[in-house]
């Protein structure tokens, strides 16, 4: 598959502080990319540069097989984009908003537009000062959703979403999938992160720490179990989907890939399972990890 | 004894006071300090009596400056004369002083959620509302206090300069209470300040009435006609004072009883839904960018319309005047045309400032729509850079052209029916001439924006200072090389018909590089 773009060892500087280093991001077409890492990163300046709204001190960029610094509005009409901090303008009403935005990008589909508002229960004639930060990011990701392009660029979109209207959102990034289109979706939630990406860039510091499909990445999404046996059993180390495993006494605590979760369990079962005790990673566990290295 | 109440209503005056400090001195310090300048500059200008009472006689005559600065009285004296040249304008300023301040810590901050923040703090909701109120009528008592001894430090007699400190912060304290009961109805800050300022409005409009009609009485019903009735230098009626606190106190009561029967965030007033659609003229950077800012350039025409307007009505008798004084002269500046051409002349150039301001005010919306990160929404997009800026760029500057205009047109128009000699060929001249040096500021802050975003916000006090220079330079004496800082020194005085026809082109060739480095600046740099 050819790359939808491209960042290679792109480096930016705030003053003293060094937003991005040496980073690398590739995303590759019709494949739906997670973009994960804690608070200041560097995940949105990374999007931003790719919008060609921050220069690169060093690297390079590509996007759409163009320069996204040089070539920005031929580029930008292939494109949506919806920021992690939605702003609006107070005075115009949402279903204006929606409108213009679609316009300056080329056009959008009136009847998605529409549907798009019935079902994320958008109200189009408020004000946009009235709206809460879900109704705004709502506005934001209709224009985008509505638009005829090849790349959408997601900066935590579903930040102020309800459970009700994420899992509409997931319904629509997987539509999106099927009719080919590629998307970038930077996100906090691992759980958002394994229901729709297929590969998953993690970035910490402004470096790539983690990235790959995410069938490869699957030691990430392992599931971490302490258990009290009769009689533990002494190979468990190279049982399959198992890792990380300490002992002490009759209790153990290891991890296991979400794959081998049923097989270990059977498999544990005759040793005599008298307590146990599971939670699955949380991405701040993944980072804590990678913090440790 | 400091009762929990107490103690937290003096944090949160503590909390305004730190975030509006700068806002407040400034405020008051211009309010302050404008009648005791004027005061002094009076008594060098129209030191002799007999030049006070022509001047009394033409301006008392006047139905236009009535409307504009009130009745004239006491005219012969130089308090007099001070109270009517500043009375109305700083009161009605006091007032919007207290409008804003009121509005941004009341109304706003609950807009902005951040009353939700300190509601869920040991803090009544009447405790915000009282911190709010407490900073406006401090300001307004500053205004009137400082004022009053500024009078006194130039030498005014001390009845008068209490009295005009009086009527000015007078109509600050009222509407402190006007702007917490607007706060209590509207649901949004904008709205809260337009509905205050529709008062105001209504008060000038209704003052205006009572003094040129025979229906006296109407004063009494606008507060901006209890400071008229204050009459300052010409009564000294002080009691007035009384009014001004009892409506203030009874306003602040009224917003208090409003505000325990709402919820935080509601307001009186429903918010009208807008359209579902975007209409046609919303399909391009510049359809948003008249969209946003058309409103104001209206305003601004119909603002300096009214201006010249009311300015070239008084042409003939200013003009009658300045023949027997050689401070008017001295203010008309350097020129060989008639004394009505120097005088068209002096007031397109002030026209012309205040067009340039509503041109600047224009082209840094560019700015507060990237520092708010909406142009990081359009710029991601198919718009470019320069199309952005461009947009924001053409509105400004033919904005500010179009708003010189009207207000040249209807100076030249109630000057000829005043009984003025205006040529039309060299009143056009003129406007043509004004524009120049009016771009040349609008360029300034377009390259401002494009090249240097953070000093951007010194595009207005340049503004600011322009018309300092413009209209108060020749008449305090200026240095030369003061004087040279401005673009308006430069450019030939037309009607009038004398300068440097070199300098306007240079100018021209400066306001096509500003504007080219703000365009080509924009797309070089980063975002936000």
């Amino acid at each position: 598959m050819e790359s939808v773009l491209r960042m290679s060892g792109v480096t930016k500087r705030f003053g003293s502080t060094i937003a991005l280093d040496a980073f690398d991001l590739d995303v590759r077409a019709g494949e739906i990319h997670g973009f994960l890492g804690p608070n200041g990163a560097g995940k949105s300046t990374a999007l931003r540069m790719l919008l060609g709204l921050l220069r690169t001190d060093a690297g390079q960029v590509e996007l759409l097989g163009g320069d996204p610094w040089r070539d920005a509005p031929s580029l930008h009409r292939r494109l949506a984009y919806v920021p992690g901090e939605v702003s609006l303008w107070p005075q115009l009403s949402g279903g204006e908003i929606i409108d213009l935005l679609g316009r300056l990008r080329g056009g959008l589909d009136v009847a998605r537009r529409d549907e798009l508002i019935e079902q994320f229960e958008l109200d189009p004639t408020r004000k946009a000062r009235g709206y809460s930060k879900g109704n705004r990011q709502k506005v934001v990701l209709i224009a985008a959703l509505a638009s005829d392009v090849e790349l959408l660029l997601l900066d935590e979109p579903t930040s102020g979403l309800d459970p009700l209207m994420e899992a509409l959102f997931q319904g629509c990034m997987r539509e999106e999938r099927a009719r080919g289109r590629t998307v970038l979706l930077s996100s906090h939630m691992l759980s958002e992160v394994e229901a729709l990406c297929d590969a998953v860039t993690i970035i910490r510091a402004g470096k790539r720490v983690e990235h790959g499909s995410l069938a490869s990445l699957q030691h990430l999404t392992s599931t971490r179990i302490t258990m009290t046996l009769t009689a533990p059993p002494d190979d468990l180390a190279s049982w399959p989907g198992i890792a990380e495993v300490a002992r002490d006494g009759d209790e153990v605590s290891f991890a296991v890939s979400s794959e081998e979760l049923s097989a270990t369990m059977a498999r544990l079962a005759p040793h005599g399972i008298r307590a146990i005790a599971s939670h699955p990673p949380t991405l701040e566990e993944l980072f804590l990890r990678q913090y440790r290295r | 004894m400091t009762t929990p109440a107490l103690g937290s209503l003096r944090a949160l005056i503590r909390l305004d006071l730190r975030l509006e400090r700068w806002r407040i001195a400034a405020w008051v310090l211009a309010l302050s300090l404008t009648q005791p300048l004027v005061y002094r500059s009076y008594t060098s200008m129209f030191s002799s009596s007999a030049q006070r009472s022509s001047l009394s006689k033409a301006f008392g005559s006047s139905a236009s400056l009535t409307v504009i600065a009130g009745p004239a009285r006491g005219l012969t004296t130089i308090g007099g004369l001070t109270s009517w040249k500043t009375l109305m304008f700083s009161a009605v300023l006091a007032a919007i002083m207290a409008i804003t301040t009121v509005v941004r810590r009341t109304r706003a901050d609950e807009e902005a959620g951040r009353t939700e923040l300190l509601g869920s703090t040991a803090l009544s909701p009447a405790t915000g509302l009282g911190a709010g109120v407490a900073l406006g009528l401090a300001a307004s008592l500053g205004v009137a206090g400082l004022g009053a001894l500024g009078l006194l430090a130039v030498g005014s007699p001390a009845a008068g300069a209490i009295s005009l400190g009086v009527a000015i912060g007078g109509a600050g304290l009222v509407f402190v209470g006007v702007a917490a009961v607007a706060a209590q109805v509207a649901v949004t800050a904008r709205g809260a300040t337009s509905l205050a300022l529709v008062v105001l409005g209504a008060a000038f409009a209704v003052r205006a009435v009572g003094d040129t009609t025979s229906v006296h009485w109407l004063d009494w019903s606008s507060p901006l006609g209890w400071s008229e009735e204050v009459a300052p230098y010409a009564g000294d009626h002080l009691w007035v004072l009384g009014i001004f606190a009892v409506v203030a106190v009874a306003l602040c009561g009224l917003a208090g009883a409003l505000l325990r029967r709402r919820d935080v965030g509601s307001g009186m007033l429903p918010e009208r839904p807008g359209p579902a659609r975007a209409g046609r003229h919303l399909t391009s950077a510049a359809g948003l960018a008249r969209r946003l800012d058309l409103r104001w350039l209206v305003v601004w025409s119909i603002g300096l319309t009214a201006f010249g307007a009311v300015v070239g009505s008084v042409t003939t008798s200013l003009v009658a005047l300045a023949k027997g004084s050689s401070v008017l002269a001295r203010f008309l500046g350097p020129g060989h045309g008639t004394v009505t051409d120097l005088f068209l002349a002096q007031m397109l150039g002030m026209l012309s400032v205040l067009a340039a301001a509503a041109g600047v005010q224009a082209v840094l919306r560019a700015r507060s729509e990237e520092q708010a990160g909406r142009a990081e929404e359009l710029l991601a997009t198919g718009l470019s850079r320069t199309r952005f800026l461009g947009s924001h760029v053409v509105l400004g500057l033919l904005g500010s052209a179009v708003v010189l205009t009207m207000g040249g047109l209807a100076l030249g128009a109630t000057a000829a029916a005043s009984g003025a000699t205006v040529s039309p060929a060299s009143l056009l001249a003129g406007i043509g001439v004004q524009l120049v040096p009016c771009s040349v500021l609008v360029a300034l802050a377009i390259a401002l924006v494009g090249a240097v975003p953070r000093l951007s916000v010194l595009a207005l006090p340049v503004v600011v200072g322009t018309y300092f220079l413009t209209s108060f330079g020749n008449l305090l004496r200026l240095p030369a090389w003061a004087m040279d800082l401005s673009a308006y020194t430069h450019v030939p005085t037309v009607p009038g018909g004398t300068g440097d026809l070199g300098a306007l082109i240079a100018q021209a060739a400066a306001c096509g590089a500003l504007l080219a480095l703000g365009l080509v600046a924009m797309g070089r740099r980063d975002l936000g």
